[in-house]
């Protein structure tokens, strides 16, 4: 399909893309889905990274498809198997395209939101108010993606409060611990300019120092250390 | 381990296991740009892992007709002028319905390949029935073919009722394939 | 298909656990949908199999204790199984309910086939955090016991259900299906602490 006539279709009527959910039309439109989601995503990374430089900018749009795709395909299965426990059947077929239309109209979004967020960032904009801008932008053109895999379920079942409710909590974890370990997207002003950080802790523990910090409680010596498959190596 | 090696191998692991995907998708035949997307979205492209690929093996003898004629259909309402016109699902109704025809076309002629079969007096009563299937879905390709005349005038006169009545009917007829009789 | 040849219930169409291609089965009446209580044997191993993944996946990371307590889940799944069950079918059939003990424990059997696929289903994303931090043990624990609510919530519908089908009193079975999904609770938490601590 063409792409333009793609993007206006999922930009209008997402569903109707959705819900030509057989495997053919996996194949067919998986692929310029794929191109729309990553593309926006991207040029919104692009944006996020300027305040640092080109380079961060680069890094930034390498990174940001990422914590766009992995986080609602690690949790497909679990959308896959809790709608099945509360006897509502749906093709995976269905869901992967479903996820990808709603994917790619967050990619959209995302980049027809990139340059609002590039004029703060281009003007040195205070880093933690850049950093919540960020996740604010992210979060906003994030959820039409939610918005259109949930309808892409089909209505019925029981206990279908308990799927929801369980995947969204899912996923709000997995998308904040790969947020984590991709990071950074906005840079320190004074910091060195790097791909990745090292995998400390988790972001649990350091939203909590950082809670305990903002509260003027500096006695806990928090310290990150590896943490995950990292630990275990240093071990 | 280096500060990014963690991310890396995560990184590393999930291409190795798309990549895994992609070439076994290649293999069943899937297009090459749904392999490569496959290298990414692999958890949500699995479900192609053993489905019928559009141009199986053991596709009939139109096989290649109907991707043609499909691929010129979605091209023409792909033009700017005539997106809208027809609904995705419309379309998909009509194609499965007539690889389905096409792929059991195949099926009767490697049963008249053998000779056994071939030389049976019911075989008459087969081959009648083959054909009278293969006029069937000559005569929805051809009905394609009107719907693309047909979204000429659409472009010009902006009336799309004609279209989605063609189209309509053209559903009913391929589903009918499913139901072809001796 | 009928629940049980046995009760003369008449044959309800229930969703099938497992998707068929294709086809988007719905119950009839959505509040009276019955258990799908003759699923295939390999449905239940796969519900047993997601059980035991979601351990293995809390300790992916390769901590030994965490890899040691991967095994508690489905222990204390099978301990309720086994220590809880009698009581139900004994105290259901004492206060002359209707339902037949074939249909109680294929209730139950139900409840935790579901619970075992949505474990199965989660094991990715608990993979997932428990290689890229250390929160694999806590949320694999806390994901169990989720689970472990969702499965008594779904077997105290199913228990429900079967009365109603078997034309009995709805609100008795439902108290009953109450204490019992308690009781059924506690056993789980105190054989979880058993097996992990």
């Amino acid at each position: 399909m063409h792409l333009l006539t793609l993007t206006t279709q999922v930009l209008r009527d997402p569903d109707a893309v959705a819900g030509s959910g057989d495997d053919h039309a996996l194949a067919r439109l998986a692929p310029p889905l794929l191109v729309l989601a990553v593309g926006g995503a991207a040029v919104l990374g692009l944006a996020v990274g300027a305040s640092a430089g080109p380079l961060q900018s680069v890094y930034a749009a390498v990174k940001l498809p990422a914590l766009f795709l992995v986080p609602p395909l690690v949790v497909l299965p679990l959308v896959h198997t809790f709608a099945e426990a509360c006897g509502v059947s749906v093709p995976w077929s269905r869901l992967g395209i479903a996820t990808l239309a709603g994917l790619a109209r967050s990619g959209l979004l995302a980049a027809a939101a990139a340059p609002v967020l590039w004029l703060p960032f281009s003007l040195d904009a205070e880093y933690h108010l850049a950093v919540l801008a960020f996740v604010a932008t992210f979060g906003l053109v994030a959820l039409p993606a939610l918005a259109t895999l949930s309808r892409a379920v089909p209505t019925g079942g029981r206990l279908r409060w308990v799927a929801v409710l369980g995947t969204l909590a899912m996923l709000g974890l997995v998308t904040a611990q790969t947020g984590w370990l991709l990071r950074p997207f906005v840079a320190r002003p004074a910091g060195v300019v790097a791909f990745l950080r090292p995998v400390e802790s988790d972001i649990f523990s350091a939203i909590g120092a950082t809670t305990r910090s903002a509260t003027g409680d500096y006695d806990d010596d928090w310290q990150p250390r590896g943490s995950g498959l990292n630990r275990t190596v240093r071990e | 381990m280096s500060p990014s090696t963690l991310a890396m191998m995560l990184g590393a692991g999930w291409l190795l296991v798309g990549i895994g995907v992609g070439g076994l998708l290649l293999r069943q035949g899937q297009p090459t740009s749904a392999a490569a997307a496959a290298v990414l979205a692999w958890p949500a492209m699995v479900s192609l892992l053993g489905a019928e690929s559009m141009d199986a093996p053991g596709a009939g003898p139109f096989a290649v007709k109907i991707t043609a004629a499909f691929a010129a259909l979605r091209a023409a309402l792909a033009e700017p002028a005539l997106g809208g016109v027809v609904e995705l699902n419309s379309l998909q109704g009509i194609e499965r319905s007539l690889r389905r025809a096409d792929a059991r076309l195949a099926a009767v002629d490697r049963l008249l390949e053998d000779p056994v079969v071939a030389s049976d007096a019911g075989s008459v009563r087969l081959i009648t029935a083959r054909a009278h299937a293969a006029d069937e879905v000559e005569a929805v390709l051809r009905q394609l073919l009107a719907v693309r005349v047909q979204l000429g005038l659409v472009a010009l006169a902006g009336d799309t009722s004609a279209v989605r009545a063609h189209l309509g009917e053209l559903a009913a007829r391929a589903q009918a394939l499913e139901e072809v009789t001796c | 298909m009928p629940l049980s040849e046995s009760e003369g219930v008449p044959a309800a169409v229930a969703p099938p656990l497992v998707p068929t291609p294709g086809a988007t089965p719905s119950p009839p009446h959505p509040d009276l949908s019955p258990p799908d209580f003759h699923a295939r044997p390999w449905v239940h191993a796969r519900a047993v199999g997601g059980i035991a993944a979601l351990g293995l996946a809390a300790g992916v990371a390769g901590q030994a204790e965490a890899l040691a307590r991967a095994p508690a889940g489905l222990a204390a799944a099978v301990g309720v199984i086994l220590l809880a069950t009698p009581a139900l079918v004994v105290g259901h059939q004492y206060l002359r309910m209707r339902a037949s003990p074939g249909a109680l424990l294929s209730a139950v059997a139900d409840a935790f086939t579901r619970g075992g696929v949505v474990a199965l289903g989660v094991s990715p994303a608990v993979v997932w955090l428990s290689a890229t931090s250390d929160l694999g043990p806590t949320v694999g624990a806390l994901v169990l016991f989720a689970l472990g609510a969702f499965v008594l919530l779904r077997t105290l519908l199913n228990l429900v259900d079967v009365e109603r089908l078997a034309g009995g009193s709805t609100e008795g079975a439902g108290t009953f299906a109450l204490l019992w999904t308690g009781l059924g609770g506690l056993i789980g938490l105190r054989l979880l602490f058993f097996f992990t601590f």
